[in-house]
């Protein structure tokens, strides 16, 4: 059985050349992390992580958040999304993102996110989203 | 602090900006932004669609780097919100934007940007972006 790690990098070629790691799942919550890279950053000689890098661990933990509600395989796309940068990153810092589906509907998701440095209680940006979903047509 | 670039000179000064793959063309005063296609765009490998990160990113770096050429910036603009519409799923081939400064007020700054890719009359996302200046 494939583990959802691989999985992801498997799926989604692009969350993998950014280097998002999963670290934790759970029924409608998924954790994942963006380690510093210098070829992330913004601008040289600025050791932050670009802005839409971090938008793609938002929209990558979104969908993961939403799959975690189903234990068959769902096709996600992402309806809308809004994100607030709230401030920046530290210097040369990872990022982590939670991202939690609060709610369902036969077709849509709800989904509302996270991201920290280093206090998940001081957050640098914080997210929300709509996804659509419909059954994987080999499941 | 952040060095000053050149005005509108954002991209040539950003790593990101090179990993994802954005380049500005200019010709006749207008300004094209192309997201070149890359196999590791793709968010979906059966459909195949690209990441709907790539397409913020590239929609959000485009917003950016137009700001920065039109109000003369010589430091990057720093995001405060960005709003994004999803209209159509996106194949793996190139795509553009045209993004249109709406306001440049003394803090902060509007910009809308669309991507397509077709045709500029089918835009497969539509974003929002405010960036304090």
């Amino acid at each position: 059985m494939t583990s959802r790690p691989e999985m992801l990098n498997r799926v989604t070629p692009w969350s993998g050349a950014l280097g998002l790691e999963f670290l934790t799942i759970s029924s409608d919550c998924a954790v994942m992390r963006l380690p510093w890279r210098d070829d992330l950053a913004a601008f040289e000689d600025a050791m932050l992580l670009a802005s839409g890098a971090i938008a793609t661990l938002i929209d990558q933990a979104c969908g993961m958040a939403v799959m975690a509600r189903f234990d068959r395989q769902v096709v996600i796309s992402t309806l809308n999304l809004k994100i607030d940068h709230v401030r920046p990153a530290a210097t040369a810092s990872s990022v982590t993102v939670e991202a939690r589906c609060y709610h369902m509907t036969r077709n849509i998701a709800f989904v509302r996110a996270d991201v920290w440095d280093t206090d998940p209680g001081a957050l640098v940006a914080a997210a929300q989203g709509s996804f659509a979903f419909r059954r994987h047509p080999s499941s | 602090m952040n060095k000053p670039f050149p005005t509108g000179d954002i991209l040539a000064h950003s790593p990101f900006a090179a990993f994802l793959g954005v380049e500005m063309d200019e010709s006749d005063g207008a300004h094209l932004y192309r997201l070149v296609e890359r196999e590791r765009l793709v968010g979906n490998v059966q459909l195949p669609a690209l990441h709907g990160g790539a397409i913020a990113a590239f929609l959000e770096l485009c917003c950016a780097a137009e700001l920065a050429r039109v109000a003369g910036l010589h430091t990057p603009p720093r995001p405060i919100s960005i709003n994004l519409q999803y209209i159509a799923s996106a194949g793996p081939v190139p795509t553009f934007s045209k993004p249109q400064v709406r306001r440049i007020g003394r803090r902060v700054a509007v910009v809308h940007g669309e991507a397509w890719q077709l045709g500029p009359d089918k835009p497969i996302c539509a974003a929002q972006c405010e960036f304090r200046i």
